[in-house]
């Protein structure tokens, strides 16, 4: 084999090599959470917005119809009615007279005036149990993890924030994911602020833009910050997010 | 631009129908099937590129969630099917900041924690091998001229044609061909003078 074929191998065998340079599923997913979040949230605005306008429009709708059924249905009041109303007559309460007592509930009653009953407990028997140290948890796999905030992405993509959030706390109180958990942040302030929790949402990502205030993932949820701030304010103009 | 005003008017068109039907409005799904084809199709791809750039693992990985970040904020502007060239543009401005900021190139081989491998399993020689070819590959494309070392890794590593590199590079047909086999040849010439650094079957340096 000439040196220019040899070459042209080596060549070969390294382009090979490099088409197998991934980047570490983290980053990858973590992306995915940091976008999602910036994106989801105002379009989820959106259609809250649109879904409040048409509940409204269909409230207001029910509420004309049964008024204008209640007029049709109830009849007027006549002068001679009001004229021929009455309070209507009521029971006195029974108060006890001079020298009489109510009765206590006889149970409250049986309980004062038995004596106690004497517990006999018997002799502890003479034996040590030693407290076994608890198997040490093994730690879960990227794969657990990923698997695990993948249920929670379906979750949030049915529109179940509730069932989101109860993933996440089963991610960090089960699982003890270590791998993901920025991953894991940013989409839990998805599903708190989906869930209506917006002020929990915000103090969230507040925090974890402070903790990682060079990340790339924080710009999701700066974006997120800002646009409740704005929205907030749009809301009630004369008083800020807190 | 037109396009844009189509785009959306479609997306309210399918929203308005669908808040009719009564069910969940087909844009915000859309929006998300959109993102996550962005992830899914080209992350790998971009951050190969950022580290063809000449940037270090750890900084790869920072600017290439920073091009996709930026790709969330402009979705709306991405013509459908563009995405790659936006996002290897972006990529390109995005690298050429994060290498004038940062204090060394990447000629660290102990990149074992950052880079996966498409086969965790294999065995401790096959992992070094790849680590070595990888830390050999980023060296030689660091010596070739930009422009070269760019259209080199998108022909042989993601193997893309001609046409599509010149769409990429933004770059006529024949002008990027001609750039290929320059590349072809200094990169060439620059690995039979390292050849005491094959990587495979034999101990490096």
């Amino acid at each position: 084999m000439s040196d220019d074929d040899s070459t042209d191998e080596l060549a070969r065998a390294i382009f090979e090599a490099a088409r197998q340079r991934r980047p570490s599923n983290t980053v990858r997913e973590a992306t995915r959470a940091a976008m999602l979040l910036a994106s989801g949230t105002r379009n989820v605005t959106r259609r809250r917005l649109a879904w409040a306008g048409l509940l409204a429009a269909a409230a207001m709708l029910i509420a004309v119809l049964v008024l204008r059924g209640r007029e049709a249905t109830t009849p007027a009041i006549s002068a001679e009615d009001v004229s021929s109303w009455r309070p209507r007559e009521t029971k006195p309460l029974a108060t006890p007279s001079a020298g009489e007592t109510l009765a206590r509930p006889s149970r409250v009653e049986d309980q004062l005036s038995s004596p106690p009953r004497q517990v006999v407990r018997p002799r502890a028997e003479k034996h040590v149990e030693v407290e076994k140290p608890p198997e040490p948890r093994p730690a879960p796999s990227l794969s657990d993890e990923v698997g695990a905030l993948d249920r929670v992405r379906s979750a949030l993509s049915a529109n179940d924030a509730a069932r989101a959030l109860q993933l996440l706390d089963e991610y960090d109180g089960v699982l003890h994911g270590t791998k993901l958990t920025a991953e894991a942040t940013l989409l839990r302030v998805e599903a708190l602020s989906r869930s209506g929790q917006r002020g929990a949402a915000v103090r969230l990502a507040r925090r974890f833009i402070e903790a990682n205030p060079g990340s790339p993932l924080a710009e999701g949820a700066r974006a997120f910050v800002e646009r409740a701030a704005a929205e907030a304010t749009a809301a009630r103009p004369d008083s800020g997010l807190q | 631009m037109i396009v844009r005003g189509r785009y959306r008017h479609s997306l309210l068109v399918a929203r308005a129908g669908l808040l009719f039907k009564g069910l969940a409005p087909a844009g915000v799904d859309g929006r998300e099937a959109r993102l996550n084809a962005l992830i899914t199709d080209h992350f790998d791809f971009i951050w190969r590129q950022l580290r063809h750039q000449g940037l270090a693992p750890h900084d790869a990985d920072d600017a290439a969630q920073q091009v996709f970040m930026i790709a969330t904020q402009k979705l709306d502007d991405i013509t459908p099917g563009a995405e790659r060239s936006f996002l290897y543009g972006t990529a390109l401005r995005v690298g050429a900041n994060r290498r004038r900021a940062a204090k060394r190139r990447i000629a660290d081989g102990d990149d074992r924690t950052l880079d996966a491998l498409v086969s965790p399993a294999a065995p401790p020689d096959a992992e070094t091998e790849l680590r070595r070819a990888w830390s050999l590959l980023d060296e030689l494309l660091a010596s070739l001229p930009g422009e070269l070392s760019r259209v080199l890794a998108l022909a042989e590593v993601e193997e893309l044609k001609v046409s599509d590199i010149a769409a990429l590079e933004g770059i006529p047909v024949g002008t990027a061909a001609s750039r290929l086999r320059r590349a072809r040849e200094e990169f060439g010439r620059l690995l039979r003078a390292s050849r005491h650094k094959n990587p495979f079957g034999q101990d490096s340096g």
